[in-house]
């Protein structure tokens, strides 16, 4: 490790990291809210198991691995912005953007495949046979996976529109790191929601 | 920080927003993210454990210390001052509070607090 660091007071932090900070409190409340509340809800039903038999554990492996590698691409282009090299900034921040349409990409494919095998939002179909339980089941994967997804192009296209303005500018360099921060934020909530979702039935 | 954003004498407290984004050290990205991927393969395996109960627990640590990691080192929270993690212990109270309300209506307690007639 390189021991260039030297401790900072919190008056010196940029105002555009302090606000990512703060959003990035409210949405680990938000997130672990609903992280918690499927948990509960989780060991309380044993159905709950059956039904996470039906996700793609492939397609979530896959995705789990995709994010992963995008938070790498991150911290990289942050990299670049400290030395102020506009051409690495950009090959690193798209190739984040480049993962995080793969990543909506294979959800859409998962989406698909569930719907067209009834597990939809509504649950009219698990509703018919009296499946109640089952029907919650799918109403937080959705709610879960779909917020995260909405995080994702979010994140996506604050990269995308701050990596345009920092290169176009050429100041702010540290806007990349705040965007990268939110990235990073979209990562450690996937690295959440894989395990809960695909891997425990 | 570069010289040009060097404060006036007297008002070296007054400055809030440095623009040398290089508050704290590089570590090691590469390998912070190889071993990120040997936590990823773990989970992945660890769920082929046949008790539910275990692997939840295996995995969820697991979990933990992957995304303690992607927060010290990929977020730099290492380096962040005292308020940033301010801050995120303030969503954990939030959070912890939002648990102890809502778990009695998830998993109702009142049936180990009310003997069975």
């Amino acid at each position: 490790m390189k021991n260039s660091s030297k401790k900072i007071t919190w008056r010196q932090i940029p105002q555009a990291r302090l606000a990512v900070w703060a959003l990035i409190a409210g949405e680990f409340a938000i997130f672990g809210g609903l992280i918690v509340l499927y948990i509960l809800n989780r060991l309380k039903y044993e159905s709950w198991g059956e039904m996470a038999q039906h996700t793609n554990v492939i397609a979530g492996t896959i995705n789990t691995f995709v994010l992963l590698t995008s938070s790498f691409f991150v911290v990289k282009a942050h990299e670049a912005a400290v030395h102020k090299d506009k051409q690495k900034i950009k090959l690193w921040i798209w190739l984040t953007i480049a993962c995080a349409f793969m990543f909506l990409g294979i959800k859409t494919y998962e989406y698909t495949h569930e719907i067209m095998h009834g597990f939809t939002l509504p649950g009219n179909a698990l509703l018919a046979e009296g499946k109640t339980v089952e029907v919650m089941y799918w109403s937080f994967y959705y709610t879960m996976t779909g917020l995260h997804g909405l995080h994702v192009i979010a994140g996506a296209l604050a990269l995308f529109f701050v990596m345009r303005k920092v290169t176009k500018t050429e100041e702010n360099y540290h806007h990349i790191e705040a965007a990268g921060l939110y990235w990073h934020m979209v990562d450690i909530v996937w690295i959440f929601l894989f395990p809960l979702i695909y891997l425990i039935h | 920080m570069s010289a040009q954003h060097t404060p006036p004498p007297g008002l070296e407290h007054e400055v809030l927003v440095p623009q040398d984004p290089d508050y704290h050290g590089h570590p090691n990205y590469l390998k912070i993210y190889i071993s990120l991927l040997i936590l990823f393969a773990i989970t992945v395996f660890a769920s082929l454990i046949h008790s539910p109960l275990l692997v939840f627990i295996v995995v969820f640590v697991i979990s933990i210390v992957k995304a303690s990691m992607v927060l010290l080192y990929f977020m730099h929270l290492k380096w962040e001052p005292k308020l940033i993690w301010l801050l995120l212990g303030l969503a954990l109270m939030t959070l912890l509070f939002l648990i102890i309300g809502l778990y009695p209506d998830v998993v109702p307690i009142t049936r180990y607090l009310i003997p069975k007639p």
